[in-house]
This record gives structure tokens, C-alpha cells and sequence, in this order.
């Protein structure tokens, strides 16, 4: 047994194994990036119990930051807001969320700027999903350093957009999330990386979990 | 070492009735929430309880019990009123004078350095408690290690503590009847077995307020966080005004602009000769045609540099638009002194800036509105559309350090709800859930249902009053 405040060398390699280095829809993994998520494409099979879960990706992420003691903001540009009970549900402080709700979706970026630049929240949520997003490359370019200076996650929800990224080029992850009905009853999350410039490769993420309320 | 000592003015609200009527004092008196038959009992005074009257009875049911009862209602500006002049009063005795935001007649007090003036600290109490008897007030006096510890102290006539770990130790035994909580709350918490401070304070953090709500929070949160303020003095705002009529009205928002920004200048020099901050400004921009466009700013903190508040100035001149030519413009400033924090010689800036949270806040309200920054606050409410409130935010919180709980999907919520033009192609997932709110204001059931249309979980409702049916939002 080391003694207190030194750790072997054997925890630390394990540490730095190929388990421990797998991508995963985490706060540590996401930080300082600019990345996209949006609702999985439609299967052709319309009756196939899954739908979109880009609220409660995002809400994850919430969690993880919240763990972390770091504040979040959430900026609606234009889109309806989540159920803060639900959020509540899944750990989220929300003392701890500033919610910045604007009229018009271009105001987003100015806001999101601001918000990033600070250097005051670890995870900054823009929710697109009810708009189209129009940021130009500049400001993301922009937003893409800050968020590296400042160690923030800058996270955007976007509606479907087929195979191409609603934002272009800049963003640093592109995923889409879906919740499946689980065989034992509840839910899955089900995230799928489909560009991680990062780690260079597609890469899959799935929790299980419950639905809100009266929906397990 | 931070010495902050709690005024308790007992039972303020009576003591301002029995003052303003002053040959009640030997009659049974109440303060009541209302002077009508459904009005709460607030407070008594010996002589009524003696008779039987208690807090929280209806006051028709307080004059039944005893007839001869004076009954009398104290408004929120009665008691500022007295809360302001005590405090320019006790401010006489130190420079930092804080009132208690949950409980009106607490005050608490600076106690530190002032036992060179007076001898001892027991000797300066002793003082400050014979200066409020004077206005007419009965108090208690506590002079404590914390903000938490000698609000307590004051509760219980509890004078002084000879060290903070006693002032601990006595805080953990106290009863809990001596904090300010709601009535209701008081009788939970007996339920629960809850006696003692020390066991209030050993409940979760978590489900406090949605439990008990916001005061029984705000009570929570100074007796369990550490406390990283010293007492702070409350600050006497001064009004400055400054108007031009122009000769010839602008349209121009260039030109708008440089007037105000002239005029503001001004007002920032006699600032300065005063040794004040701009906490906010008020424009009023009077146009030709009657009408009258009024703009309020404020900055993250308050603050007399000029380049502060002209960027504030631009980014709102950069969304607004007059109806007509202005012919007046008038600018109203609240002006404060400002405490300056001491330098530090090593910096403990902690990972996330408040203070830069609290700058971009004020750019983003300058640029977008002043409800622009929000948070979100849960209500003790069953429709889902009421179980929250988004209320304007000045400050950021860090957010407590929590255990995640399990996973659970996410709903969202429209900030309308849509009409359901018709059901068809919906599939069942889950329901109904019948949910009614206000029944005494014969509120209609809503039954709530989950359904799949193609990719997407709804999260519907038939309103049972006019037979529709709505989305109410999806679970995302």
C-alpha cells in the first residue's frame, strides 16, 4: 500500500490504458471543443421505437460540468426551453444555469461570444434546434479559439441536416443522438460520433437510463 | 477577526402598530396581513396571546376569540421606512450596517475594531441597544463569530460568545422554532423530528427549496455555507438628474448618441467630486409627437468609468429606434459610494470568474434587453406549464457540487402550447396522467398522454373544459 498521496505506478498506467483513453459523450472528452449534436436520420422504418434525445445529451453534459463545479449557460435562440423538473431529475443545479433567452437566432453568436470570452462558465449550450443556425466561419473560427483558451465546451443543438454539419467545417465534433426503448423496460441513449477530429474515427456512446415521468 | 453582531428588533411590524397607537399597549393587538375577516394573524402582542389569539389564525377567527382585539395591517414601505431610519442611526455607531434579507427586524452590525471606543464589545451592544430603545424600539443584541451565529444569538437574547467553536456548539442545540420560517414549514419540520439547528441543517441541500421554498432556502444556505462576505454597509443612494431641450430635434441616432454621451459625461464628474459610482441610469427621450421613450442601464458593478458606460450606452442605442424626432432628453442617475476591496497580495482567483460572468450579463442586457438574463426557478405547482418561472439574474451562482443521479430523458416544454389539429398518425406511448390545477378556481383537468408521431415522443393534453386536445411539448 503506497503511502498517502502517492499513487503507483501501476495506477497510473492503467490509467493511460486503451480502456481509459476510449471517446465518450463526456464532459472531460468535449472540453474546450466546439462540438454539434443533432437528432439521429430518420430509418425507414417509421415505427421503430427511437426518437430524438439531443435535450437530454445536452442535459448529460449538464451534469458532468455541474460535478465539476462548473456554471453553464443555455441560450435559446428562439427555441422552447427544457422542462427544468426533468433536468432537475438528472442532477443539474439549476441555480447553476444561466439561461440567456433571445428573439432571433442570429443574436446567438454575439451571445455565445460574450458568454465563452468571459471565461466563466465551463459549458456554454446554444440551442438551435428550432432555427436554422447562421453563424459565419469567422466568428466560429473565433468562438473555436476562445473555447480552447478558456477550457469551455461550446455546445450546439441543431435540427437534422442530413449528412453535412449545420455549422461547416469548424466544428470540432459532429454527433447525433437518439433514445431507444430498451429490451428490459426504460431507455437507451444512444450517441454516435460521426466526425471527431480529435480522434480521427466515427465512435459510438449508449447509457441506459428512464423516461421522464409516466414514460419508463 | 470579523466580529458580526445581530440587531434583532423584536417582532417589528407590532412594535411600528403600537408607536403609531400608542395607548394600545395594554390592549391585545395583532398585525394582520389584511383587514378583512379571511386576513392572517401575523403577529401578537403579550396581552392578545394571553387571550388566546395565535399566529396564523384568520383574524374574523382572532376576533371571535377575543372581541376586544385591535387588529391592524403594516405595509412593505412602513417598514422600510423604519428599517432606514434605524440603520442611518445605528451607522452612527459603525460604518457597515447590513439588513437581513429574509427577516425585516434583523440588522446585522460591524463589530469589529470598536473595542478601542468603547472598551469592549459588551460596552458598544450595551450602547447600540440603549440608541435604538431611544426611536422607540425593543431589541436584543448579539455580537457573534457569524453572520448565522449571532442572528441566532439576537433570537435567543443570547448576548456574546466567548469563542466561535462555542458559537457553533451552541447554534447546533438551538431550537429550530427561533429561525423565520413559514408556519407550515415549522410544523413539516416537526413532523420530521426536526428540533434542533443543527439537525435543519443536516438535511440534504437538495431538495430544500422545491420542499419548502425560497425563504426556508435562503435561512438554509446562511446557516450551512461558509460565509465569505463581511458584514456590508448599506449604502445611501444620492439622485442626480441632468436634462437638455434641444433646439432643434434629432432623429439621428449618431446624433442622440453624442447629446447623451455629453450629458453623462457630466453627471460622471459631479460623481466623482462626490466620490460616488453610477449603480444605473434612466433615459427618457421625450419625441415631438408626445410620446416618451424610457431606457434603463446598469453595469456589472457600479462604476464611474466613462469607456464602461458609453460601450453600455452604444450596444442598446444599437436596437433602438424613436417614433419620432426628440426634442428632450433626461437623464436620471443613482449614484452610491462603493466600498474598494483591498489589493491582494496573492492572487486566489478562483477557476471561473464571477465578477467576468457578471460583465458579459450587463453587455448582453445593454445589447438585448434587461430580461434577457435568466434563471430558472421550480414552483410548488402541479400543471407542468406553472412548475417554473424564469426570474431576472444579476449574479452568477456556482452550482453546488452534485452526485449525478441516473439517467432520465429530457422533456421540452413550448412556451405556448399548440393546438393538436388532429390525432391522426399519433401512436400511444404512455397515459393519461390527469393533472388539475387551481380546483377552487374551477380550473379544468387536463389529461396528459405521451405518444410517438414517427420519430418524435409528444407530450400531449386533452383539455376536458373545451374538448381540444394540445401539444404541450416532446421528450427530446
Amino acid at each position: 500500500m503506497p503511502p498517502r498521496g502517492v499513487r503507483s505506478a501501476t495506477t497510473l498506467t492503467s490509467e493511460h490504458s486503451p480502456a481509459a483513453d476510449r471517446p465518450g459523450w463526456n464532459f472531460a472528452e468535449l472540453c474546450g471543443r466546439i462540438c454539434e449534436v443533432h437528432p439521429a436520420e430518420a430509418a425507414s422504418d417509421t415505427t421503430a421505437s427511437h426518437a430524438s434525445a439531443v435535450l437530454t445529451a445536452a442535459v448529460r453534459l449538464i451534469v458532468e460540468a455541474h460535478t465539476r463545479g462548473e456554471p453553464v449557460a443555455w441560450i435559446s435562440a428562439g427555441s422552447p426551453l427544457f422542462f427544468p423538473p426533468d433536468a432537475e431529475a438528472n442532477g443539474v443545479d439549476l441555480d447553476g444555469v444561466v439561461v440567456i433567452r433571445l428573439s432571433e437566432g442570429r443574436n446567438a453568436a454575439v451571445a455565445a461570444d460574450q458568454l465563452v470570452r468571459c471565461g466563466a462558465f465551463g459549458l456554454v449550450v446554444i440551442d438551435f434546434t428550432t432555427v436554422t443556425p447562421s453563424i459565419p466561419d469567422g466568428i466560429l473560427g473565433r468562438l473555436a479559439g476562445l473555447a480552447r483558451g478558456n477550457s469551455v465546451l461550446v455546445l450546439f443543438l441543431c435540427a437534422s441536416g442530413g449528412d453535412h454539419s449545420a455549422l461547416g467545417s469548424m466544428v470540432s465534433l459532429r454527433a447525433s443522438a437518439r433514445s431507444r426503448s430498451g429490451v428490459e423496460g426504460g431507455f437507451l441513449l444512444e450517441i454516435r460520433a460521426e466526425k471527431d477530429k480529435k480522434r480521427g474515427h466515427s465512435w459510438d456512446w449508449t447509457e441506459a437510463g428512464h423516461g421522464p415521468p409516466g414514460l419508463s | 477577526m470579523v466580529r458580526p453582531a445581530c440587531l434583532d428588533i423584536v417582532r417589528l411590524p407590532l412594535q411600528i402598530v403600537l408607536n403609531r397607537n400608542p395607548e394600545w399597549k395594554e390592549r391585545p393587538v395583532a398585525v394582520v396581513s389584511e383587514d378583512a375577516p379571511l386576513g392572517a394573524v401575523l403577529f401578537t402582542n403579550r396581552v392578545a396571546e394571553q387571550a388566546g389569539v395565535q399566529r396564523g389564525l384568520r383574524y374574523a377567527a382572532a376576533l371571535s376569540i377575543c372581541p376586544a382585539l385591535h387588529g391592524s395591517v403594516v405595509g412593505d414601505t412602513e417598514i422600510q421606512n423604519a428599517i432606514d431610519s434605524l440603520v442611518s442611526l445605528l451607522q452612527r455607531f459603525t460604518p457597515h450596517v447590513e439588513e437581513c434579507a429574509f427577516d425585516p427586524g434583523a440588522l446585522w452590525l460591524d463589530a469589529h475594531g470598536l473595542e478601542a471606543l468603547y472598551g469592549s464589545v459588551s460596552e458598544w451592544a450595551l450602547t447600540v441597544r440603549a440608541a435604538v430603545r431611544g426611536q422607540g424600539y425593543f431589541s436584543r443584541i448579539c455580537v457573534g463569530y457569524s453572520r448565522f451565529g449571532s442572528y441566532a444569538g439576537a433570537k435567543r437574547a443570547v448576548r456574546g460568545f466567548q469563542s466561535s467553536a462555542e458559537e457553533r456548539r451552541w447554534v447546533r442545540g438551538a431550537p429550530v422554532s427561533l429561525l423565520p420560517l413559514p408556519t407550515e414549514v415549522e410544523q413539516r419540520l416537526q413532523q420530521l423530528g426536526t428540533t434542533t439547528v443543527g439537525e435543519f441543517c443536516a438535511l440534504p441541500r437538495e431538495g430544500i427549496r422545491s420542499r419548502f421554498g425560497m425563504q426556508t432556502d435562503a435561512v438554509y444556505r446562511l446557516a450551512t455555507e461558509p460565509e465569505v462576505l463581511p458584514v456590508q454597509g448599506a449604502d445611501t443612494p444620492s439622485a442626480l438628474r441632468a436634462q437638455m431641450v434641444l433646439d432643434s430635434p434629432l432623429s439621428s441616432t449618431t446624433a442622440l448618441l453624442s447629446a447623451i454621451e455629453g450629458l453623462l459625461l457630466d453627471l460622471l464628474s459631479q460623481t466623482v467630486a462626490t466620490t460616488q459610482h453610477m449603480r444605473r441610469i434612466e433615459l427618457e427621450l421625450d419625441c415631438e409627437d408626445g410620446s416618451c421613450l424610457r431606457e434603463a442601464l446598469q453595469p456589472a458593478t457600479p462604476s464611474r468609468d466613462a469607456a464602461v458606460w458609453l460601450r453600455l450606452l452604444r450596444l442598446r442605442f444599437e436596437s433602438v429606434q424613436t417614433a419620432a424626432p426628440v426634442q428632450r432628453i433626461t437623464v436620471h442617475v443613482e449614484a452610491a459610494a462603493v466600498n474598494q476591496p483591498q489589493s491582494e497580495l496573492f492572487s486566489t482567483a478562483p477557476r471561473r470568474d464571477r465578477a467576468a460572468a457578471a460583465r458579459a450579463f450587463a453587455l448582453l442586457r445593454a445589447r438585448f434587453g434587461n430580461n434577457v438574463v435568466c434563471r430558472m426557478v421550480l414552483q410548488p405547482e402541479h400543471r407542468p406549464d406553472r412548475r417554473f418561472v424564469l426570474m431576472p439574474l444579476d449574479q452568477l451562482q456556482l452550482p453546488a457540487r452534485i452526485r449525478p443521479a441516473g439517467l432520465h430523458l429530457v422533456r421540452r416544454i413550448l412556451d405556448q402550447p399548440v393546438e393538436l389539429a388532429s390525432r391522426r398518425g399519433l401512436r400511444p406511448a404512455a397515459g393519461p396522467f390527469v393533472v388539475s390545477g387551481k380546483w377552487w378556481e374551477q380550473e379544468a383537468e387536463r389529461h396528459y398522454y405521451y405518444a410517438w408521431r414517427g420519430r418524435q415522443i409528444l407530450w400531449i393534453y386533452h383539455d376536458c373544459d373545451t374538448n381540444r386536445w394540445f401539444i404541450q411539448g416532446g421528450v427530446e
